[in-house]
C-alpha cells in the first residue's frame, strides 16, 4: 500500500470525515454489503482503542431508570402480569400510512395461547403469545423481514425481527406494532398495531 | 467481559430487558468516561450515557456476536458524543482546551489511555499527523477543524489525514498479524 492510494470510504466513515449526505449513504450499504461492514469495523475496533484504557467514571444515579423509562415507559407498566389475571389481546386501529393493509384474526385460543394472523399486504405475519408468560412468538410469511416495535410515549422501540421469540411481560396498554423498516430507521412506517389490554 | 458483554447484547437482540441492566452495570462506568472525555460536561454526558444504551438495544438485533461488543459499545458511545458536540455547536476551543486538543499527543494521561497496539502504531507517524488524527476521532473534528486550529492549509490538511491513515493501517494490520 502508498501513501497515493485514495482513503478507504471505509476509513472516512469511521473517522466521521464523510458529509452528512455521503455518511448516511455509507451507512445504507454497510446494511447491505458484508465487505464493507466488515471493513468499517476493522477501522471502528481499531480506534475505540482510543479509550481502552480510560478510568472508569461512575455514572449519575437514577440514568438506568430513565433509560428504561424512554425505552419502555414508565416502570410499572413494564412489570409482568400477576398470576391469576387473564390477558386479552385487542386489535387496535390500524396507522393511516396503508390503511388497507392490516387485517388481523384471532385463529385459535388455546390454553395459555393465542394465535393471531396479520395481513400486513406484503405477506401474512403469525403471532403467538403466551398469555400466562407474555412472551410472544411471531412467524412471517412476508416478501421482506417484518419488524416489531413497541409503542413508547416518543416514537417506538425497537424488539426484533418477525421469527425471535420476545419475552416481554406485555402489560396493559402495551402497543406493539409491525413495520418493514428495520431497527436503524428512526422514522419507521407502521403496518400494523397490536393492543393488549387486561381482561376484567 | 468481553464475553460476557457479547452474550448480555445477544440476549438484549431477544427483547431480554434483565440482559439491558446487566449490560449497563457491566460498562457503564467505561462509556461514562468516554462520553465525559469527550464531552467534558457532566449533564451532557448523561444525557448522552442514555443515548448510548437506547441505541444499543435498538442495535442488538444486528450485533454480530463474534464481533468485541465493549468496542461496539465504545463506537457507539464516540459516535453518540459527537453528535451532541456538533449538533450543540460546542467547540472545545470555547472551553479554553485548545492547547491539549491542539496536541493530545503532549498528555501524559491522553497517550497512556491509548491501547498499546494503537499507541505504537500512532507514534511511527509524525506527531503533527497523529494529532491530526486523534483530533479527528475523538472531538469529530473536520478537515477544516483541524486546518484552522493548527493553522494549515485545508489540503496539506488533507494529505495529511490520507497519508497517515494509510500508514496507520499497515501498522496496525502488521500488529494484527503478530
Amino acid at each position: 500500500m502508498t501513501s497515493d492510494q485514495p482513503l478507504p470510504l471505509a476509513a472516512e466513515l469511521a473517522m466521521g470525515l464523510l458529509q452528512e449526505d455521503e455518511a448516511h449513504k455509507a451507512e445504507r450499504r454497510r446494511a447491505t454489503d458484508p465487505a464493507f461492514d466488515a471493513e468499517v469495523w476493522w477501522w471502528e475496533e481499531r480506534l475505540a482503542g482510543c479509550f481502552a484504557n480510560l478510568p472508569p467514571q461512575k455514572a449519575p444515579k437514577g440514568t438506568y431508570d430513565k433509560i428504561e423509562a424512554r425505552l419502555f415507559g414508565a416502570p410499572d407498566t413494564a412489570k409482568a402480569p400477576d398470576k391469576g389475571f387473564g390477558w386479552k389481546p385487542v386489535v387496535g386501529g390500524i396507522i393511516g400510512v396503508k390503511a388497507t393493509l392490516l387485517a388481523a384474526f384471532l385463529i385459535t385460543r388455546a390454553l395459555n395461547t393465542e394465535t393471531h394472523v396479520y395481513d400486513t399486504g406484503i405477506g401474512q405475519m403469525t403471532l403467538r403469545w403466551n398469555t400466562q408468560s407474555g412472551s410472544i412468538r411471531s412467524q412471517s410469511a412476508a416478501q421482506t423481514t417484518l419488524h416489531i416495535w413497541i409503542k413508547t410515549p416518543t416514537g417506538y422501540s425497537y424488539l426484533g425481527n418477525a421469527g425471535q421469540k420476545l419475552s416481554l411481560p406485555f402489560a396493559s396498554g402495551t402497543v406493539l406494532a409491525l413495520s418493514a423498516d428495520g431497527p436503524l430507521s428512526k422514522a419507521p412506517k407502521m403496518l400494523a398495531e397490536h393492543h393488549f389490554t387486561r381482561e376484567d | 467481559m468481553t464475553g460476557q458483554i457479547c452474550h448480555e447484547i445477544s440476549l438484549m437482540a431477544t427483547g431480554d430487558r434483565q440482559a439491558l441492566q446487566r449490560l449497563y452495570k457491566l460498562t457503564s462506568e467505561r462509556m461514562f468516561a468516554i462520553l465525559m472525555r469527550i464531552l467534558r460536561d457532566r449533564a451532557d454526558a448523561e444525557d448522552a450515557l442514555q443515548n448510548v444504551y437506547i441505541k444499543a438495544w435498538r442495535g442488538a438485533p444486528s450485533f454480530d456476536v463474534t464481533r468485541n461488543g465493549e468496542a461496539w459499545l465504545a463506537t457507539i458511545a464516540r459516535n453518540v458524543a459527537i453528535d451532541s458536540l456538533r449538533q450543540s455547536r460546542k467547540r472545545l476551543d470555547e472551553d479554553g482546551e485548545l492547547d491539549m486538543v491542539a496536541d493530545p499527543t503532549r498528555s501524559t494521561s491522553t497517550i497512556h489511555q491509548i491501547r498499546a497496539d494503537l499507541r505504537s502504531c500512532l507514534a511511527t507517524l509524525d506527531q503533527t499527523h497523529a494529532t491530526a488524527v486523534l483530533q479527528v476521532y475523538m472531538y469529530g473534528l473536520s478537515y477544516q477543524d483541524v486546518a484552522d486550529t493548527l493553522g494549515t492549509p485545508l489540503n496539506t490538511v488533507r494529505t495529511w489525514l490520507r497519508r497517515s491513515l494509510l500508514k496507520l493501517r499497515e501498522c496496525l494490520e502488521s500488529a494484527d498479524d503478530l
